[in-house]
């Protein structure tokens, strides 16, 4: 702080201004004597101002004496602190004083530049003497008016008092003609609050002048809300625009006029009869409107209510088809009349309504002859007893006779006649039903009655009451002994126990049984078996508490007690003759095994010998003796083939089968070409379809094609150019077919059922060599097969065999 | 001296016998043939009977002696076996000879009257080594022993030692 002050008063860095008065003395001493000398007289100038403005408190403007005393004392400051600088170069704390002053002596222009108006405006003393000497000259005139004012006010008071006097007089008299009024007031309050209907009086603007509680209720304001208002400050603008309207309606007709109004209460609509008259004073004047409403809006609903009641009714008896309602009344004398028909009346008869309630007779002539005094006697009886008529009688119409109903009930009237409400309709068409119903059910019966099945069916006690005509046939009992006898089932079922049993388990199964298998004993004493079945559930039968049919089983049951025994019998038998051909299929096999051998070998002995004897002997023999060694080894050979052609048949028959797919088209190649390759001078036209197969034991369709074929060969042996066809039929519901055709000699298709037996030939030996066993090889293989085998053929123009494979 | 291949013929039907070593004959074949009626015979052979004179052809081996007095005798180059054989069957006598060392490798020719397909397979299955049905026709007869002799004697060899 210290430091601070000391730098600011004692600087050091710049020069001091002597120095720029090169510190010559004269120039120096003029500088401070002159600075000082401004100094204080620069001081003494304040404290004149301060002495000046303390003596002149009227002076105005004291503030800028302030701002100038202080403006000057800054300004003196400044030059007391040129005077140091002499010497000490304190700069910046002279800048900051003259910075003080700048800112005193601006703020102090800116003040004179505002204030100088009013210097301008200070009146000069000339001015104030003239304006002294007018204000006293008014104040003598002001002293004059005074007086006479006191002189006025006098005359006033008296005045004033002479008045209250009457004021006080005339008060008295009005409350007296105020306390009547209120009393009539009140009368009359009371005497429109003692009429439940809203009553009102509005002045000619619509303005409530009285009303009582009635009305209040219906506006749902208090009265004092409602007196002074007009309707359309009380009710929404539709309501009081219409209320308002009749208002003038009434005051410019003159008239009492009655309207119908309807008006919303407590968010109700309610009708209301208003009766408005308009209200005069002595003179006949219109002063207003008087009204007084009654709300009739139950009454206006039950009107409607009545009205719908009667409506809906009205309709209701016209629109019945085929019928009316009516009321019809007897009278005292005997006679009826109707008081009330419906318009189907006249659909019906085409007979007008009033007609008919002017004549009765018009609807009883329609009544059938037949059925009138039934009718009248019905009548009688219901107005007698006061009972409901209801009668089914025929009407006679022109277009034919038909059914109808009459129901009515009965009342006696006050004066004693009686009277009818009822309806009458057309029951024609469910008359027809019912008889229709009537001859169906009819049918049924004698249908069921005379089926070839039992029928019986119970009532509600467990007594049958339906028992058909083969029921009687079966069981022998009538239905005179069954129906409605308790006994019955001791008739039945005479075992006792077999009869507990039964109805035991009856009881437990309930209606819910089929094909339930019971013994009954006839009346002859035979047991039946009867499958029972009950189908009530299904077939529900009004009356047939439980019913059901039953089928005697009895001769089926012992046809199948037969089929179990025969059963037995033909299992027994099939194991036996299973064992009987297998050991003759043993035996069978061990003879041809032994014939492969033993029969065979002295053959070749035959054979042998006959050759040697042939080769060593030949010389020895004449042409016969050698003709008949030759017919010993044609025979030898012959029946070599025989054997081995009956061991192939043997074979075929044992061999065991395995089926696979064979291809049928290349077996067909090979045999053809070895056939050919014997006999290779023939001329022949091979057609083989190229992918025939079949499913079979490969072996043994070889076998049959080399029979078939080697057949085919063999007797188009004689045809110039023989033709040989391999192929297949094929069509939708047979097993695929193949066949094998030539151009040979054929044969007669009466011997075609010999063909597949062993040994029958139709051609001689000389004709064409063979053992007759090849097709009975074919037959038996295609049969193990499954197959079938056939051939057509006609005599010289060649031979079709056909298989199948199964 | 070495001994010419010798045939043991088994073969119960005399007449086949009889065409048989005609057949032999007439093919050229000078072979000694022993010839068994039945499967012991053929047996007894083989396993234990004498032969006798091996290189003297034998129709008939009528009262063979017991085994062991019997000599060992020469084996046969060739059996030909019948499969119809009463006492054992020629299949047995097939199963004899090849279960036994001594006798297993000599070649077996079948020579049947038989063509059942259940003796063919049968005998191939126990070993033999060729299956022949025997003709009836005589001729043929002739020239199927006239080339089962070429081929088996001269043409095949044989494992068994002369």
């Amino acid at each position: 702080m210290w430091d601070a002050l000391q730098h600011l008063f004692f600087p050091t860095q710049y020069i001091p201004h002597g120095h720029c008065y090169l510190w010559q003395t004269p120039l120096v001493l003029l500088h401070l004597f002159s600075d000082l000398l401004i100094g204080l007289a620069y001081f003494s100038i304040p404290v004149l101002l301060i002495y000046f403005v303390y003596k002149r408190h009227d002076v105005p403007f004291s503030n800028v004496f302030i701002l100038f005393g202080t403006f000057i004392v800054l300004c003196g400051t400044g030059h007391l602190l040129e005077i140091w600088t002499l010497w000490h170069p304190a700069y910046w704390l002279t800048g900051i004083e003259k910075a003080a002053t700048g800112v005193v002596s601006f703020y102090t222009a800116l003040q004179l530049n505002q204030l100088l108006p009013q210097f301008l405006a200070l009146r000069t003393p000339e001015e104030l003497e003239a304006i002294n000497r007018e204000l006293q000259a008014q104040i003598a005139i002001s002293t004059t008016a005074h007086q006479k004012l006191q002189q006025s006010q006098l005359a006033l008071h008296q005045l004033n008092e002479q008045l209250e006097l009457k004021v006080t007089e005339r008060t008295a008299e009005l409350a007296l003609a105020n306390y009547r009024l209120q009393e009539n007031l009140r009368l009359l309050d009371s005497v429109i609050e003692s009429i439940p209907d809203p009553v009102f009086l509005k002045d000619c603007e619509g303005r409530y002048l009285l009303l009582n509680t009635a009305t209040s209720d219906v506006i749902g304001r208090p009265k004092t809300l409602i007196l002074g208002h007009t309707d359309d400050q009380l009710f929404p603008s539709d309501i009081a625009n219409l209320l308002m309207h009749r208002d003038r309606v009434v005051i410019n007709s003159g008239k009492t006029q009655i309207f119908e109004d309807e008006i919303l209460q407590h968010r109700t609509i309610r009708t209301f009869l208003a009766t408005k008259r308009t209200w005069q004073d002595e003179d006949g004047t219109v002063k207003g409107v008087l009204g007084i409403a009654r709300d009739i809006t139950d009454r206006k609903l039950a009107e409607q209510t009545l009205q719908e009641r009667e409506r809906f009714l009205r309709t209701i008896g016209d629109n019945i088809p085929n019928g009316f309602i009516f009321q019809i009344v007897r009278e005292l004398n005997g006679s009826y009349r109707f008081t009330y028909v419906s318009a189907g009346v006249e659909r019906i008869y085409g007979v007008k309504p009033e007609a008919v309630l002017a004549d009765a007779g018009l609807l009883f002539n329609k009544l059938a002859e037949a059925d009138l005094a039934y009718f009248i006697q019905q009548q009688e009886e219901s107005a007698r007893n006061l009972t409901d008529f209801d009668v089914q009688v025929r009407e006679q119409l022109l277009e034919g006779s038909r059914w109808i109903r009459i129901r009515s009930t009965p009342h006696r009237l006050a004066d004693g006649r009686v009277a009818w409400d009822g309806y009458r309709f057309d029951i024609n068409d469910l008359k027809q039903t019912e008889e229709t119903l009537r001859q169906s059910e009819a049918r049924l019966r004698l249908v069921l009655e005379n089926m070839p099945v039992m029928l019986d069916a119970f009532d509600e006690n467990g007594n049958i009451i339906v028992w058909n005509q083969e029921c009687e046939r079966v069981t022998g009992y009538t239905a005179e002994e069954v129906t409605h006898n308790s006994q019955v089932l001791k008739l039945l079922y005479p075992n006792l126990n077999y009869r507990q049993q039964m109805i035991r388990n009856w009881q437990k199964q309930g209606n819910n049984y089929r094909n339930w298998e019971w013994d009954l004993v006839s009346k002859s004493g035979e047991v039946k078996t009867i499958a029972w079945s009950n189908i009530s559930d299904r077939f529900a039968i009004p009356g047939w508490a439980s019913w059901g049919i039953g089928v005697d089983l009895t001769s089926r049951k012992q046809a199948e007690l037969e089929i179990v025994l025969l059963n037995q019998t033909l299992e027994q038998r099939v194991n036996q003759r299973t064992a009987e051909l297998s050991a003759a299929n043993q035996e069978l096999e061990a003879f041809s095994y032994s014939v492969s051998h033993d029969l065979r070998a002295p053959l070749r002995g035959i054979d042998g010998f006959s050759q040697i004897l042939q080769d060593r002997y030949g010389n020895q023999l004449d042409a016969k003796g050698k003709h008949y060694l030759e017919r010993i080894r044609a025979g030898t050979q012959r029946m070599d083939e025989l054997i081995d052609d009956l061991l192939m048949l043997s074979r075929v028959t044992r061999t065991e089968i395995r089926r696979e797919s064979v291809n049928l088209s290349a077996i067909a190649q090979e045999i053809c070409q070895s056939l050919h390759a014997a006999q290779p001078d023939r001329s022949v036209e091979w057609v083989i379809e190229s992918t025939i197969s079949g499913m079979g034991d490969a072996r043994l369709l070889r076998i049959v094609l080399e029979n078939l074929f080697s057949n085919a060969w063999k007797f188009t042996s004689t045809q110039a150019q023989t033709q040989i066809k391999f192929g297949t039929i094929s069509s939708n519901d047979a097993p695929l077919t193949y066949f094998i055709q030539d151009n040979g000699v054929g044969f007669n298709m009466a011997y075609v059922n010999k063909l597949f037996k062993a040994f029958q030939r139709l051609h001689s030996e000389r004709e064409f060599c063979g053992t007759g066993i090849g097709l009975a090889i074919v037959q038996r293989i295609v049969h193990r097969h499954g197959g079938s085998v056939r051939a057509e053929g006609t005599v010289k123009q060649g031979a079709t065999f056909y298989f199948t494979l199964g | 001296m070495t001994a010419a291949p010798l045939i043991l013929l088994v073969e119960d039907n005399p007449d086949d016998q009889e065409l048989t070593l005609l057949a032999f004959q007439r093919g050229g074949f000078s072979n000694p043939i022993v010839v068994a009626q039945d499967g012991v015979e053929a047996l007894d052979y083989l396993f234990s009977s004498d032969a006798g004179d091996a290189s003297a052809p034998t129709e008939t081996l009528r009262e063979p002696t017991s085994l062991a007095e019997r000599p060992p005798h020469q084996l046969p180059t060739i059996i030909l076996l019948d499969v119809q054989l009463p006492r054992i069957n020629g299949l047995e006598v097939l199963q004899q000879i090849r279960s036994h060392p001594r006798t297993r490798l000599i070649p077996v020719i079948i020579l049947t009257t038989s063509n059942e397909q259940q003796d063919l397979l049968t005998s191939y299955e126990l070993g033999c080594n060729s299956y022949i049905r025997k003709p009836v026709d005589y001729n043929e007869f002739l020239n199927v022993i006239h080339q089962l002799g070429l081929y088996w004697l001269f043409i095949n060899t044989s494992p068994i030692l002369q």
